[in-house]
């Protein structure tokens, strides 16, 4: 457990170090730079509440994507699955317009619509073999299209006057604000709670971890392939839809091209390095999205670029898939220590 | 050609080496060992005596803690098997490393170039054998595939060759062909350690031995005495060793692998009841990263007779699984033991049938006596035993109904003492047979 620290520390140490760097090549101070966006993220009182909202959905699509990756299935899709989930709910509110105003009827109906949209990958994986990391990558485009066919076209909001921009919805639908906060990130607990109980308490989590391990361990005490498949994904898919759901009816209040930020990518580094312990990723997607809202603010003080703050991502994520390097350099160390 | 005459010099000497793993086990405890120009040198032990690593020390896979290494009587320090391979010393592993779509040409090309070709074609000449180099050698029998194996290593330089149990999936008929083989080979001035559990093998082919016990040296010499050979190798073994009665459910089919056995073990598990299955590469009935408790806890969610804790306690107990506990890690375990864990597990939750693919196969004696009998008991207890198995001593000693398996065909069944092993081998490679 103090090596994982160790690791984790020193994976986040370089990635920062060398993302100072970048720092100083716009003319910045590293040191000053991120005292300035742990101040902004966590500090202030405004900045700390955009934190945890961000936190909510990036925590929930993280633990979407940890039960697939614990089954060793490599749903690349919680962007795709994501943005459905915000189609869904924007249905709900937009079209059904049910006569119970509230953010649970268009919350549920994202989940469901993100839980079936990786039935495509399920199916192509399960039948014909297809790479799970191809087809959701590519189903992320999908969705992003067929939002960009409402955002620009149907549902656009008349009154923007060209903005591609939908509908603010009625406050009625929109998740409540409790002592200042949005309640999103109670949904982010339950959901680790959920995930947890799945995980460590019941026959489908201790299944996908014998699959995880030795697929053909589990094929030989003569479990279903098929609902291992469908199964995960499907959670995945759900807990990603909700996300989507959630952003849109306690977040944005609307669908724009933007809605599509990035997250479901960002949520499977969250997964990598929180080992996809359902436990951790709350606090990993806090640290991490503070990260990202503290890097947005400061990259305008400090003169950097915000498109700067992917590298920082993709340094990150070098960091985690260079995992098993960095534990040889741990163990060194450990040794130097002991 | 080099004499035959055994010079002074070893080709090869290793003295007093110490291989120590990082986690503190400690497989070599000061082992020498030497082979000269143009012998064949036997090297035994029982699983975990230490062979591997002694050979992997030599080929430069593992470093030795302690010890030095001569090659030609200059001290070595062999860093890698590449380093190895430089100094004349290669392995053959027991599992085939050709590629399995190219011709054996294509395959010794790939090692080295025309002249390597031509030198091996110089070597099948002149030990006078009629080998396919053209076949892609997936459509070859597994003898031809290692004598192909062994010609590509001499060919691109090997002086001294490491054989690891060369003969362990080979009919009696291939092994015999191979021993005569590297006999010619050794004529020629080859030499090499050949590591293996069949002793008839060892006194027919080897000019010296060196056994292995608990990781240090038990007996070094000629290999004269089957009963001085058993008695260095084995620890003492206080299992029933009497041949036990014929028992109707305990059947026994008996054949080399890939004769079909696996489309009948599939026939036999669906089957409505408790079914145990051991298939014939255990590690795919395992799942490393996981405890011993819930490698058992996993074969049996869905029943509430099997308490996976107490399971799991006893397999260690009567398996004689060597572990620290029944939550320590199954993939840290050695081979054998988890043979043995996989063995049990299955014995013990296949309440109605068993079917056991070569359970005993890379296990020493010991550790086969203990599953034979465990596996009597299971008989004894009514369940309905399927051992297969492709050593004829195993069959005649079990006690029970044998079949005959060649090319999907199975004989009739023939009671254990009743086995004719003239006639049993003969089956087995394919005469024999009505058409």
């Amino acid at each position: 457990m103090r090596k994982e620290l160790l690791a984790a520390i020193l994976s986040i140490s370089i990635a920062l170090s060398l993302y100072s760097l970048v720092i100083i090549y716009y003319g910045g101070d590293p040191i000053e730079v991120y005292i300035k966006m742990v101040r902004n993220a966590f500090l202030d009182l405004n900045g700390f509440r955009e934190t945890v909202k961000l936190a909510a959905s990036l925590g929930i699509i993280s633990l979407g994507l940890a039960i697939a990756f614990k089954a060793g299935i490599w749903n690349i899709g919680g962007e795709g699955q994501y943005i459905i989930g915000g189609l869904a709910a924007a249905f709900v509110v937009y079209v059904l317009s049910p006569p119970l105003e509230n953010p649970v009827i268009p919350l549920i109906a994202s989940a469901i619509a993100g839980g079936i949209y990786t039935s495509i990958p399920s199916y192509l994986k399960y039948r014909l073999d297809v790479n799970e990391v191809l087809s959701t990558l590519m189903l992320n485009y999908v969705a992003l299209y067929i939002m960009f066919y409402y955002v620009y076209g149907g549902w656009r909001d008349p009154a923007t006057q060209g903005f591609p921009v939908t509908p603010e919805i009625p406050y009625s639908y929109r998740m409540p604000i409790i002592f200042g906060y949005e309640s999103n990130i109670i949904l982010l607990l339950l959901a680790s709670l959920l995930v947890y109980l799945i995980m460590y308490r019941t026959r489908f989590g201790f299944k996908i971890k014998v699959y995880g391990l030795n697929r053909d361990a589990y094929e030989y005490a003569g479990y279903s392939k098929m609902r291992m498949i469908f199964g995960t994904l499907f959670i995945s898919g759900l807990m990603a839809g909700l996300a989507g759901g959630l952003d849109f009816t306690g977040n944005f209040y609307r669908l724009r091209p933007g809605f599509a930020s990035g997250l479901g990518y960002t949520a499977i580094i969250v997964s990598l390095m929180s080992s996809n312990n359902p436990m951790v990723i709350p606090i990993a997607s806090i640290l991490f999205s503070g990260f990202l809202y503290g890097s947005y603010t400061v990259a305008i003080v400090a003169g950097v670029p915000t498109e700067a703050t992917y590298i920082m991502h993709g340094l990150l994520l070098l960091m985690v898939i260079s995992r098993s390097a960095l534990d040889k350099v741990v163990e060194w160390i450990w040794r130097m220590l002991s | 050609m080099i004499s035959r005459e055994r010079s002074d010099k070893p080709l090869l000497k290793a003295e007093n080496i110490w291989v120590v793993y990082p986690d503190g086990t400690i497989a070599n405890k000061g082992v020498s060992i030497s082979v000269y120009p143009g012998e064949v040198h036997g090297l035994l032990g029982e699983n975990g005596a230490g062979k591997t690593s002694l050979v992997h020390a030599i080929y430069g896979v593992v470093r030795p803690s302690l010890g030095r290494i001569l090659v030609d009587g200059r001290e070595v320090r062999i860093s890698s098997p590449r380093h190895a391979r430089r100094l004349g010393i290669f392995m053959v592993p027991q599992h085939n490393v050709l590629i399995p779509r190219f011709s054996g040409r294509e395959n010794i090309l790939l090692a080295g170039d025309r002249k390597t070709l031509a030198r091996a074609m110089d070597i099948i000449s002149s030990i006078d054998i009629d080998l396919d180099i053209e076949s892609p050698v997936e459509t070859l029998e597994r003898g031809l595939v290692k004598k192909i194996e062994v010609i590509r290593a001499l060919a691109t330089g090997a002086r001294l060759l490491i054989l690891d149990e060369p003969t362990s999936v080979m009919s009696p008929i291939e092994a015999r062909e191979l021993l005569e083989m590297i006999r010619g080979l050794r004529e020629m001035g080859y030499s090499f350690i050949y590591i293996s559990h069949r002793l008839d093998e060892v006194m027919e082919v080897c000019d010296r031995v060196t056994i292995l016990r608990g990781g240090s040296v038990s007996y070094v010499g000629e290999p004269s005495d089957v009963r001085v050979l058993e008695e260095r190798m084995f620890r003492e073994v206080d299992v029933d060793e009497g041949v036990g009665e014929v028992m109707d459910n305990l059947n026994i089919i008996l054949g080399v692998e890939g004769n079909g056995q696996l489309e009948y073990a599939r026939d036999l598990l669906t089957y409505n009841g408790f079914v145990g299955y051991v298939p014939s590469y255990p590690y795919a009935s395992i799942v490393p990263g996981m405890s011993l408790v819930d490698n058992v806890r996993f074969r049996v969610l869905d029943r509430e007779d099997v308490n996976p804790v107490e399971t799991a306690k006893y397999i260690l107990e009567r398996y004689e699984v060597l572990a620290r506990d029944i939550y320590m890690d199954i993939g840290k375990l050695s081979g054998g033991n988890i043979q043995r864990f996989v063995v049990g597990r299955e014995l013990e939750i296949g309440r109605d049938r068993c079917v056991l693919m070569f359970p005993s196969r890379g296990l020493d004696t010991r550790s086969t006596r203990l599953i034979w009998m465990r596996v009597r008991e299971a008989a004894e207890r009514g369940v309905d035993v399927y051992y297969f198995t492709e050593d004829v001593m195993e069959a005649v000693n079990l006690g029970g109904v044998v079949r005959i398996m060649y090319r999907r065909r199975v004989s009739d069944g023939v009671d254990s003492n009743e086995l004719d092993v003239e006639w049993a081998r003969r089956l087995m490679s394919g005469i024999g047979w009505n058409a």
